[in-house]
């Protein structure tokens, strides 16, 4: 388990810093171009912070696909080494599954925390903003979280069919990962396009309101993916690789 | 017995791989798959590894199927498995947490015996590369060993350096069977030759009989196969 916790996070490494450096400097970049090219209006600095938010989030999901696409395509003589070591395959899933995740929590926070500091600096920002912003960060963690779940499960046991060559049961789990995947995608596109700035603007009380409405949207996607965790278990031990 | 195939079959859509192979190799032999490109000598090993599962017959090795011994065969990929950023010491690190008989010191004199630089994966050459793998798998201490291509599309110092461990390696009590062209470099080493080709097993001796009749095992080649075959290898 700690070899294999050193080897995701090895392979991850390059990608992380890739997220650090965005987590840094979107915020104050989205600011800054807003400020000078855009919007004009200072008096509505939330939405500018938003927008941040929106760049920040959609390009970390970028990353972190990208980091799960390459993973796939890892050398196929490393996949078949690993399903040779006695370690469970369940655990390489737990573990690109759990690193991935923490990764992308820490660079929530981080995001958070520079989009914070990007309110303060620039537009003196109150805390109420900084709360809604915390909440969408937040949100957008947890609906990510699933969205790694569908990816790696993908990975994992669709690509080891498809190599057994049972095409059908690998259709299935093809279909049941994409539309898990896309119901994710989808629902992290409506919260991010509609979900804070008109209703959470000037009132905090919106806040928690939108939350709960979230909430119920992230709860489908989140029990599809254990569905298919569950399922893709029980058959991937029987026919493995 | 060490490996028993009775009856197995494999197919890929529409190509068959392997077709109703019976094969039984004795624990402590010196196994050569020999065959044309595609005639099913990688589908074998991975049969053996437990990677496939057969259509049809059986696949027992040690008495089990070979998917319940987990850690007891050691498997050299045909295709590199080591990733870019590896150098030796990772590579020991990676090996050691994820096969309990891998053994470090054995993996450290077979790094000297070969050659190695202490550089990572990306800059090695391909031969330094397989000559890492190569280290990384022959230095467990398992009962089977299964060796895809170990000297292929390599130069021929590093081929001379891989069968100088190799026949070190095989002092040890263990079954290894390896699949390779390069038959004419490999002629003294096996102790039993099995010859494939479009999925069937179309010979299968002990090379000492081959040799008692007079002929090699490159001659009984060239017999069984048409002679361009054999000019690719």
């Amino acid at each position: 388990m700690k070899t294999l916790f050193w080897f995701e996070l090895r392979e991850l490494r390059p990608w992380s810093l890739g997220l650090l450096a965005v987590a840094a400097f979107i915020p104050l970049a989205v600011s800054l171009i807003s400020r000078l090219f855009i919007y004009g209006d200072y008096n509505r600095p939330y939405l500018v912070l938003q927008d941040a938010i929106v760049v920040g989030d959609f390009s970390g999901i970028f990353i972190v696909l990208a980091y799960l696409v390459r993973a796939h395509f890892r050398p196929r003589g490393l996949r078949e080494v690993l399903w040779l070591s006695p370690v469970h395959p369940g655990r390489e899933v737990l573990v690109r599954f759990v690193t991935v995740t923490a990764v992308w929590f820490l660079y929530g926070g981080l995001l958070f925390i520079s989009t914070t500091l990007v309110g303060f600096l620039l537009f003196v920002e109150r805390s109420v903003y900084i709360v809604a912003l915390a909440v969408n960060v937040a949100e957008g963690c947890m609906l990510a979280t699933s969205l790694i779940a569908a990816s790696i499960l993908w990975d994992r046991f669709a690509t080891a069919f498809l190599l057994s060559r049972k095409r059908w049961v690998a259709s299935v789990f093809f279909a049941l990962a994409a539309v898990s995947a896309f119901y994710n995608i989808g629902n992290l596109w409506v919260k991010l396009d509609v979900g804070l700035p008109e209703v959470s603007y000037p009132d905090p009380l919106h806040v928690g309101g939108v939350a709960r409405l979230q909430l119920d949207v992230f709860l489908v996607p989140m029990a599809i993916a254990l569905l298919f965790l569950l399922f893709a278990w029980r058959v991937g031990r029987e026919v493995e690789l | 017995m060490s490996v028993r195939l009775k009856g197995v079959s494999k197919t890929f859509g529409r190509v068959e791989a392997l077709r109703d192979v019976d094969l039984r190799l004795e624990k402590g032999e010196v196994v050569g798959i020999l065959g044309p490109n595609g005639s099913g000598k990688s589908t074998l090993l991975k049969l053996i590894a437990g990677l496939l599962l057969p259509d049809s017959g059986e696949v027992e090795v040690l008495g089990s199927p070979p998917r319940r011994l987990r850690g007891r065969i050691a498997y050299l990929p045909e295709v590199p498995f080591l990733p870019s950023w590896m150098g030796p010491r990772e590579v020991e690190r990676f090996m050691k947490g994820l096969f309990p008989r891998f053994r470090r010191e054995r993996f450290w004199e077979l790094v000297t015996a070969l050659g190695i630089p202490p550089r990572p994966v990306r800059s090695l050459s391909k031969g330094q590369i397989q000559r890492l793998e190569l280290a990384a798998v022959l230095a467990q201490e398992v009962e089977i060993y299964l060796l895809d291509e170990p000297l292929g599309g390599i130069d021929i110092v590093s081929r001379e350096r891989i069968l100088s461990s190799l026949i070190q390696a095989w002092r040890r009590e263990a079954t290894f069977i390896l699949s390779t062209h390069a038959i004419a470099e490999t002629e003294t080493l096996w102790d039993r030759v099995v010859f494939l080709k479009e999925g069937r097993v179309i010979l299968d001796r002990m090379a000492e009989d081959l040799r008692a009749e007079g002929k090699s095992v490159r001659g009984a080649y060239l017999e069984v196969f048409r002679r361009e075959d054999a000019l690719l290898v």
